[in-house]
């Protein structure tokens, strides 16, 4: 790969990290960059994004939809030309106090100094127990949000086992055993493999035990064979032997599943030895 | 907004970026021309997110009244209208979902739905249909793995760390699929770009 390729792959990957991360944070497209062909590859990979849209069904907004708006941008507009309220009278100015001699107005400023000097004080101390509160607030806050994280983090995890326990325990299940193949050597070679594949045949669960570790720099890959050509679903990342992979999607017509060893992730086909492979589903009913 | 153009031609001829534009300036006529053009899609997409036409026509109210009131947040340099307003309604669809504002609405589901579920009328049909076929083609070249991403984060507003914790795949591998759905799709739909929009 020569050096304007991998900086063109460095810029795209900038920019869909960019993209995705503003998806995250509310769905705005991203700030214009400074580097004009980093701009330019922002707003495509945004316009490509955009274009999801367009891939669900069309549907014509009952004519309520439009009459609301119509009602709303009105009532702003009646809004608008509300004449402003009358001017209040101008209030009737205080009339002048008697007068009065030095030694009262000396009293007079004592009180109001001991009473701002009172005031000050329990500011000072609103102040105080506000920042304090605050602080506390604030820690709580922090608490709560780590604990809210490892829950939604442990809420995710349990959703995700509940939709594979109700996918293998679902009717009609169908299962695929995975054996090795000629291809797999050492330890492969006692490897095993179950794909389980709902009633709609779109949701699958493949469970794996008993492989080795991946050579280094290599993966595992599953893939499909359907309509007679290898369609990728996906690396395998294995944890002490084990590994699975479950998606909701599956082409048209599966006629086979295998794995692979691959060395590089973006593969259009299977270019690594077949370790497992499997072919004969059955029906669970 | 960037620079304004004078506008040129009936309001069915005026790009969306001036029309974008006149709304800014008060022109109610123009944001009805965006309503026609761009209604029944923004309206398939928050149905599609939030699983009942109930829902999604409050959303698409939001949207047109943000149109209204904000035409001037729109930055030609960034995206085009359609995607800009593709983008509030997927905003606004998942916030909605998100706050649980959505209450179950299965009983009138199927009868509300049947009774408004119509497709756009005459050539924007026509138009709006293609562009489907071609989204869908595109999608459906990729892997599943890498269309679930994309789909998951985009559809249902999950975070990338979301998608790994319920698929079970590194987040680093989360983010790989989503770079090479993201430019498979731009080899897919690049050549017809400026159709599509």
């Amino acid at each position: 790969m020569n050096r304007d390729r991998m900086a063109d792959d460095d810029r795209a990957a900038r920019v869909v990290e960019r993209l995705f991360a503003s998806l995250e944070e509310g769905g705005a497209p991203p700030p214009a960059s400074e580097d004009p062909a980093e701009q330019a590859l922002l707003r495509e990979y945004t316009e490509v994004l955009g274009l999801l849209a367009w891939s669900s069904r069309p549907q014509a907004p009952s004519p309520a939809v439009a009459e609301s708006i119509r009602r709303e941008i009105a009532g702003e507009q009646v809004a608008e030309r509300v004449p402003p309220r009358p001017m209040r009278p101008p209030a009737r100015r205080l009339e002048s106090p008697p007068p009065s001699s030095p030694r009262w107005l000396a009293a007079l400023a004592a009180v109001l100094a001991l009473a701002v000097l009172g005031l000050s004080g329990s500011l000072v101390r609103l102040a105080g127990e506000q920042e304090r509160a605050l602080a506390d607030l604030g820690s709580r806050l922090e608490r709560t949000t780590e604990r809210l994280d490892q829950w939604s983090g442990a809420a995710d995890r349990l959703v995700a086992l509940e939709e594979r326990l109700a996918l293998v325990t679902g009717p009609a299940v169908e299962v695929c055993a995975l054996r090795p193949t000629d291809e797999a050597t050492g330890r492969a070679a006692a490897a095993r493999g179950v794909l389980y594949v709902a009633d709609d045949h779109q949701r699958w669960y493949l469970a794996l035990e008993g492989l080795p570790a991946a050579p280094e720099g290599a993966v595992y890959h599953v893939w499909f064979l359907a309509g007679g050509r290898a369609v990728s679903a996906g690396d395998l990342e294995l944890r002490a032997g084990r590994g699975d992979l479950m998606a909701h999607t599956m082409p048209d017509a599966v006629q086979a599943v295998f794995v692979t060893v691959e060395s590089a992730s973006d593969l259009l086909a299977p270019s690594g030895p077949r370790v497992l492979y499997g072919d004969e589903a059955m029906t669970i009913l | 907004m960037e620079p304004e153009k004078p506008p040129v031609g009936t309001l069915a001829e005026r790009p969306d970026a001036q029309l974008v534009c006149s709304v800014g300036e008060g022109d109610e006529e123009a944001l009805w021309e965006l309503y026609r053009r761009y209604s029944t899609m923004l309206l398939g997409l928050a149905r599609r997110i939030l699983g009942n036409t109930a829902d999604a026509e409050e959303v698409l109210q939001e949207v047109f009244l943000q149109l209204w009131k904000q035409a001037d947040r729109y930055r030609e340099r960034r995206s085009s209208v359609s995607t800009w307003l593709g983008l509030i309604t997927r905003s606004r669809s998942i916030d909605r979902l998100r706050s649980r504002k959505v209450v179950e609405r299965t009983a009138d589901r199927a009868g509300h739905e049947s009774a408004t579920h119509t497709s756009p009328e005459g050539g924007s049909n026509v138009l709006q249909n293609q562009r489907r076929e071609l989204l869908s083609e595109a999608l459906g070249c990729l892997p599943p793995e890498q269309r679930e991403v994309v789909e998951l984060a985009y559809f249902a507003g999950w975070t990338q760390r979301r998608i790994a914790e319920h698929t079970g795949a590194p987040l680093g591998t989360v983010k790989t699929r989503t770079l090479l759905a993201m430019k498979k799709l731009r080899t897919e739909l690049l050549d017809r770009m400026e159709d599509l929009l």
